[in-house]
C-alpha cells in the first residue's frame, strides 16, 4: 500500500532523552492508525555526530543530517528524503495526540491542499496551557471559506496562524522554495505568506495535533538565546517584505542593531 | 349511506384518501414532507389519493416538488364542490388542523379521520380542554412520525389507535465530507440564541473563542443535511425542540444532537451516541464544549449513528402499508356492525 504521509521527527540529538516525548506518543498514534486500517511512513533524524543518541522506533527509518543543522535546515533536508505525497516535521519534544494521524490521513483524503494547518496546543515551559493554535481559521467572517486561508486575509495578520505540526505537500514544499535558512525567527510565517502569494492552497484541519512548548519558538541556535522584543517586532515587519522575495537573504545583522 | 357499497369500496381498495396540507411555506416543513411521501406511497399503491391545499392558488415549495410529482392536487374550495366522502374514505389532517376535524365531525362527514401529530406542543395548543378527541373532534386515529411522539400520544389519548409512519430520510444522507468545528443552533428564538452564544464565549474565552455558531438554515431538507454533514454538532436550546425530525437527519449525517432534557424523551435515545441530553442551560454549554473538545481530539468526521438505522423500524413504506391495512379493517368492522344493527 502506498502511504500518503511521512512523519519526520528531528532534533539535534545532543542527548538520549531529546526524542522521548515524540517517540513515545508517536508509537501510540501509529498503533491507533494501524488498528483503523491505516499506515504511514515514519522517520527519525538527528545530527550525524549524535547517531548513538537516536532511539529505536519500530518501523522508523533513521536519517542523519549534517552537524549544526537548524530546524529550518533539517526541514528542507528531510523534505527531499520524503517519498510520500505529504509530510509532517515534528521536533523531539512535540507530543503527538493519539488519534491525530488517523484523523489527519482521513482529512487529507477529502481533497488536496498544499499546506494543512492543524491545531497544536501551545504550552509554556512549565506545561501550562496557553492556547489552541489556528483558531483564527475557524472564526466566521474572518475568512471567506471557513478553514481556508487566503493571501489577503492572512497577510493582515500572519501571526494569527501557527505552523507547528503543519502537513506539507512534498512537491509544493519544494516548489515554494522551502523554508529560508538564514531567516532567524518567524521563518514559518514567512514561508506561509510566500506560499500563499505563489498560489498555495492552505487549509486548516479541525484536529488537535501536538503539544508544543512556546519558549522553544523564540530560541534559536544562531542567536544563542531569547530575542529581545524590539527585534521580534523588527522581524515581524520584515516578514511583510521578505515573503515577496525568493532569495534567502542574510538578515542576522539586524539582530545586533 | 349505502353500507354495502362502502364495504365493497374497502374490499376493492377503490376508496379516496385525502390529505390536507398547510399553506405553502418556503422553509422546509417535515409535516408536509411526510404528507407528500404518504400520498405518493398510497397513490403508487393504486389508491385514489388527493392532496388538498388550503389556498386556491396553491404553490408547491421547490424542496417538495420531487416528492409531490405524480400526486393529484386540488384546492380545498374545488374539493368542496367535487369531492364527497363516504365511510370507506380516509381524510388525513396535520395536527394544526384539529379544528377542521371538529367541523367534519359536526357536519357528520362519515370518513375515517386521522390526525398527523409531529409536534405535541403545537397539537396541544389547538386542543381545547374538555373536548373529547373522538367524540368532539372525531379523530379516529393518530399518525406519529416517531415512537417518541407515539408514546406520548398513547399516554394521553388511550382509546385512539396510533400508527407510526416515519418520513423517508434515506435520500438526505450526504456523502462524507470535511467536517468543521461549527456548532449549529436549531432554535429560532433570538433571545435564547444570544444568551447561549454569549455565555459560551464568556465561559470558554481561553479555549473555544474560535468556535463558530450558525443558525440552521431550514430552506430545504437537502440544505439542512448538507449543513449537518459539515458541522460538529446540532444544539437544541428549547426542550420541546429536542426530539424531532432534525435529530434523525443529524444522526443520519453523523452530526451529534445536544439538547436540554424533555419529558418526551425516548429511553433508547439516552444510550445513543448521537444524542447528549442536558438538564440545564449551564450543563448544555459544558456538553457542547466537551463535544467540541472530543471532536478536535478525534477525527474530522464521525460515523452515522445506529439510531438512524434503527429509526427505519417505523419506515415510510412499512408504516404506510400497515396504516392502510389496519384502518381498512377498522372501517370495515365499524360498517359491518352498523349493518348488523340496522338489520336487527
Amino acid at each position: 500500500m502506498n502511504n500518503k504521509l511521512t512523519v519526520f521527527i528531528s532534533s539535534p540529538g545532543k542527548n538520549k532523552t531529546e526524542f522521548d516525548t515524540a517517540a513515545d506518543s508517536l508509537s501510540e498514534a501509529v498503533k491507533i492508525l494501524k488498528d483503523s486500517g491505516g499506515s504511514c511512513d515514519i522517520a527519525i533524524s538527528c545530527w550525524e555526530s549524535n547517531k548513538k543518541n537516536l532511539p529505536n522506533i519500530e518501523g522508523a527509518k533513521k536519517i542523519y543530517t549534517p552537524d549544526g543543522y537548524s530546524y529550518q535546515q533539517r526541514s528542507n533536508f528531510l523534505s527531499k528524503k520524503c517519498k510520500t505525497p505529504y509530510f509532517i516535521h515534528l521536533e523531539g519534544d512535540d507530543k503527538i495526540y493519539a488519534n491525530f494521524l488517523r484523523g489527519a490521513i482521513r482529512f487529507i483524503s477529502f481533497g488536496e491542499a498544499d499546506i494543512f494547518l492543524t491545531m497544536p496546543v501551545s504550552v509554556d515551559g512549565a506545561n501550562n496551557f496557553i492556547r489552541l493554535g489556528n483558531g483564527a481559521a475557524w472564526v466566521v467572517n474572518y475568512l471567506d471559506d471557513l478553514g481556508v486561508l487566503t493571501y489577503e486575509k492572512t497577510k493582515a495578520n500572519p501571526f494569527a496562524f501557527n505552523m507547528t505540526a503543519a502537513i506539507y505537500k512534498s512537491d509544493s514544499f519544494t516548489y515554494f522554495g522551502g523554508i529560508k535558512e538564514k531567516y532567524p525567527v518567524f521563518y514559518m510565517e514567512e514561508f506561509l505568506l510566500r506560499g500563499l502569494k505563489k498560489g498555495a492552497k492552505v487549509e486548516a484541519m479541525p484536529l488537535i495535533s501536538v503539544t508544543h512548548k512556546i519558549p522553544d519558538r523564540l530560541f534559536d541556535e544562531k542567536t544563542g538565546g531569547e530575542i529581545p522584543i524590539h527585534q521580534i517586532t523588527a522581524f515581524r515587519d520584515l516578514v511583510d517584505e521578505e515573503h515577496l522575495i525568493d532569495e534567502d537573504r542574510d538578515l542576522a545583522l539586524l539582530l545586533s542593531n | 349511506m349505502d353500507i354495502g357499497k362502502e364495504v365493497k369500496k374497502i374490499e376493492t381498495g377503490e376508496y379516496n384518501i385525502a390529505f390536507l396540507v398547510e399553506s405553502d411555506t418556503i422553509s422546509f416543513n417535515p409535516k408536509t414532507l411526510l404528507i407528500y411521501e404518504m400520498a405518493k406511497k398510497f397513490s403508487d399503491d393504486g389508491k385514489n389519493t388527493v392532496v388538498l391545499h388550503e389556498n386556491d392558488k396553491y404553490k408547491i415549495p421547490s424542496w417538495a416538488k420531487e416528492k409531490a410529482e405524480g400526486i393529484k392536487h386540488m384546492s380545498l374550495a374545488d374539493a368542496n364542490k367535487s369531492l364527497f366522502f363516504g365511510a370507506a374514505d380516509s381524510i388525513i389532517l396535520p395536527d394544526t388542523f384539529l379544528e377542521v376535524a371538529a367541523q367534519l365531525s359536526e357536519e357528520k362527514i362519515p370518513a375515517f379521520v386521522s390526525l398527523l401529530v409531529t409536534d405535541l406542543d403545537a397539537f396541544l395548543s389547538v386542543y381545547d380542554l374538555g373536548n373529547h378527541i373522538r367524540g368532539y373532534y372525531g379523530v379516529d386515529s393518530f399518525i406519529a412520525p416517531d415512537r417518541v411522539i407515539a408514546g406520548e400520544l398513547r399516554h394521553y389519548f388511550r382509546d385512539v389507535p396510533i400508527y407510526v409512519i416515519s418520513p423517508d430520510y434515506s435520500s438526505y444522507k450526504m456523502p462524507e465530507q470535511k467536517r468543521k468545528p461549527v456548532v449549529l443552533l436549531s432554535d429560532h428564538t433570538e433571545t435564547s440564541l444570544d444568551s447561549f452564544v454569549k455565555r459560551f464565549y464568556a465561559r470558554f474565552s481561553d479555549t473555544f473563542a474560535f468556535v463558530p455558531f450558525k443558525v440552521l438554515d431550514r430552506s430545504s431538507p437537502m440544505q439542512m443535511a448538507d449543513q449537518m454533514s459539515k458541522s460538529a454538532c446540532l444544539v437544541h436550546l428549547e426542550p420541546h425542540n429536542v426530539f424531532q425530525h432534525e435529530k434523525i437527519l443529524a444522526a443520519l449525517n453523523g452530526c451529534k444532537s445536544i439538547g436540554i432534557f424533555s419529558d418526551t424523551l425516548d429511553e433508547r435515545i439516552n444510550d445513543d451516541p448521537s444524542f447528549s441530553v442536558s438538564f440545564s442551560a449551564g450543563d448544555l454549554m459544558e456538553r457542547v464544549a466537551a463535544h467540541i473538545s472530543d471532536f478536535l481530539m478525534d477525527a474530522a468526521s464521525r460515523a452515522p449513528s445506529e439510531y438512524a438505522a434503527s429509526f427505519d423500524e417505523g419506515n415510510m413504506s412499512a408504516g404506510a402499508s400497515s396504516f392502510l391495512a389496519e384502518t381498512e379493517k377498522i372501517k370495515k368492522e365499524a360498517l359491518v356492525k352498523i349493518k348488523q344493527k340496522n338489520e336487527q
